[in-house]
């Protein structure tokens, strides 16, 4: 009798089919309410206000015209051709640091593997201003480059282009995202067996083409979502071509910065934001297509 | 449900939340002109809810108008721009002054969200200067007391340009190409700076053929730019590090660089420098009027203005003068502001903006 009581406590009772249901609808009340208050709703709004006239232009009610102004307007495409050439020539430049970077992070450094890991993390929560400033120092007219290169007879002059341009402006983008492209992809990298590679040169394949037919289609995953992280926010970024710019560089991310902060027109800064987000998901969908046709293939 | 459909319902969700909040912009106040106090010189009661820029609430500034003031509970919030105070506002954030800026208050009186004021309630509004700016009263109605300025002229590096110029000319002036910066937080002073340097004396009223000719103006001299300065930080930082040798700025800069031992001169332009005037209103829906007039006159008052000056602006009350510290003076002084061409409404400003984003994205 004792055994049967004692079976049945370690049995208990099966919960009722509507506490099943319940059950994990509470743990995720929470975090919805929180996706609900702190995403969804800043969401709905923005994109509420990107159909409404703006305050000063003296209508009111449904538009298009903050997405048409923008989409007709050949000044807009022009700023979006500039930012696209900078935030892909940046994400290139990050990704041709970052896999070997990873590779070495993951299988070369052995002991210092983590400490390594840290610095880069440590590196990435310096304020972004000081970073920015930084580079000025070292990019500047008589910044530290110009100095070294002018010291050993390289130049006459000082290179003016280094900073205030285009490329100081690729320099910085690259620096400032490095540890969000190498993370994902060092991650992907730590799931590859290194015996892989060993097969691969037993078999006859040069250090390239195992790079190109073994590395790179396993570690894909990753670095769709290097892109996912690193390559999107580049086309929203304000502060660096603004700081490293001077009066080339101008970007998307600085359009819509200054028609909220500076120009006060929300409906037209939410607009371009909208537009941006749509562009981000169709970057993704097609990042998210080729990663698996590669880890497919 | 597929996936477009769920995306569908949870905008749609969205939209709906987001209405009511979106929609709240009617005010609820009044444009009737507020009454000026009996008594200016009783203190003030209640609350008063203060909104502005952070400096114009600074400790060193209220404290004082607090003491005055025992039974008034002062409740402060500030903003980065009119245009953010007028969303908040219309938003239906709850303020009793607001701060207000010639060149960018379209958007608080546009919307109603200010109520005229009525200068007899201010005492000393015979000496405060910029009374007769565009914008401080429109259509016989006053919407703002002017209390603090700050010109824009040259800012040489006199060790390194040896003719100092005294035109906004120089700006553009091919000998000093690549050493150049322009304030480029907003789209005013570049605009305005290349009207006056191409010989226009209204640049606050540039037609659409001026416009285009200064646009054109503009693009013609980007090489001449090194940078495009966002903040006083930026261009002491750009003057330091020997990027430039020229810039348009303030005084109030120009002073801390002497002081950082930055070999600049400030010049005022022949032209006439610019202005940025900004001043307090008294909002539409204002619960405390009287209190609202008490800190306008304080902040109107000589004690006040000379504490102001402090900040490295001018004092627009030169009754002030006599009070504000030696080392303040100079850049305090409202003589430096004589001729000064206040930064008011632009009739056509979605173009000059877009005129800039021209320049900035060439």
């Amino acid at each position: 009798m004792e055994a049967a009581t004692i079976a049945g406590a370690a049995v208990g009772r099966r919960p009722s089919r509507l506490t099943r249901l319940l059950r994990p609808l509470a743990f995720m009340t929470l975090p919805t309410a929180t996706l609900i208050v702190l995403f969804l709703i800043p969401m709905g709004i923005l994109f509420v206000y990107s159909f409404e006239y703006g305050p000063l232009t003296g209508s009111s009610g449904f538009t298009l015209t903050n997405f048409t102004g923008f989409l007709s307007e050949p000044l807009y495409g022009r700023i979006a051709w500039t930012t696209f050439q900078i935030a892909t020539i940046a994400m290139l430049a990050q990704l041709l640091f970052a896999v070997p970077l990873a590779y070495v992070l993951a299988y070369k450094a052995g002991r210092f593997e983590l400490p390594l890991l840290l610095a880069l993390v440590l590196a990435d929560e310096l304020n972004p201003m000081v970073k920015i400033y930084a580079w000025r120092m070292l990019l500047g007219r008589d910044g530290l480059i110009n100095e070294a290169l002018l010291r050993i007879g390289l130049i006459d002059h000082p290179i003016d282009a280094l900073l205030f341009s285009k490329f100081a402006v690729i320099v910085v983008l690259s620096t400032s995202y490095l540890t969000y492209t190498v993370i994902p992809i060092y991650a992907s990298m730590k799931a590859v067996d290194a015996g892989l590679f060993e097969a691969a040169l037993d078999l006859g394949a040069g250090w390239f083409t195992t790079f190109r037919r073994v590395l790179l289609p396993l570690i894909a995953p990753g670095i769709f979502i290097a892109l996912l992280l690193v390559y999107v926010p580049l086309f929203t970024d304000f502060a660096s071509p603004t700081l490293v710019g001077g009066t080339s560089g101008y970007m998307l991310g600085q359009v819509v910065a200054d028609e909220v902060l500076q120009n006060g027109n929300l409906n037209g800064g939410a607009a371009m934001s909208i537009l941006l987000l749509v562009g981000a998901a169709l970057f993704s969908y097609v990042a998210y297509r080729l990663s698996r046709v590669k880890v497919e293939s | 449900m597929n996936p477009a459909r769920r995306l569908a319902t949870a905008l749609a969700l969205g939209c709906v939340v987001a209405a009511p909040i979106a929609g709240c912009g009617s005010t609820g106040g009044t444009d009737a002109v507020a009454p000026a106090p009996a008594n200016p010189d009783k203190p003030a009661t209640g609350t008063l809810r203060v909104f502005t820029y952070e400096d114009t609430t600074a400790p060193d500034l209220m404290a004082p108008f607090e003491k005055q003031n025992p039974g008034l509970t002062v409740q402060t919030a500030s903003f980065g721009s009119d245009e953010e105070a007028a969303a908040k506002l219309a938003g239906g954030f709850q303020a009793d002054v607001v701060e207000s800026c010639l060149d960018e208050m379209q958007p608080l009186t546009e919307q109603g969200l200010l109520r005229p004021l009525d200068p007899a309630g201010v005492p000393e509004w015979g000496n405060l200067a910029f009374t007769e700016a565009p914008g401080v009263t429109e259509n016989g109605k006053t919407w703002v007391v002017p209390l603090s300025a700050g010109p824009q002229g040259l800012i040489v590096n006199a060790e390194k340009v040896k003719d100092v110029p005294h035109s906004w000319k120089a700006l553009f002036d091919p000998a000093y190409a690549g050493e150049v910066s322009l304030e480029g937080d907003y789209e005013l002073p570049a605009i305005a700076e290349a009207a006056l340097a191409m010989g226009i004396k209204e640049p606050m009223r540039l037609s659409k053929a001026q416009l285009e000719e200064v646009s054109a103006f503009l693009d013609e001299h980007r090489s001449q730019f090194r940078s495009l300065w966002e903040a006083d930080s930026d261009l002491v930082n750009l003057f330091k590090s020997g990027e430039i040798v020229l810039s348009d700025g303030g005084p109030g800069v120009a002073a801390r660089m002497v002081e950082a031992g930055i070999p600049v001169e400030w010049i005022a332009p022949e032209e006439g420098p610019l202005s940025w005037v900004c001043g307090l209103s008294i909002t539409a829906n204002s619960q405390n009027v009287e209190a609202a007039y008490r800190l306008i006159n304080w902040q109107a008052s000589p004690r006040a203005q000379a504490i102001r000056a402090d900040n490295g602006y001018v004092v627009t009350n030169p009754k002030a003068m006599p009070l504000v510290a030696p080392a303040d003076k100079a850049t305090a002084d409202p003589a430096t502001i004589a001729g000064a061409i206040p930064e008011s409404r632009r009739p056509n400003e979605r173009e000059w903006v877009h005129v800039f984003q021209e320049f900035q994205a060439q």
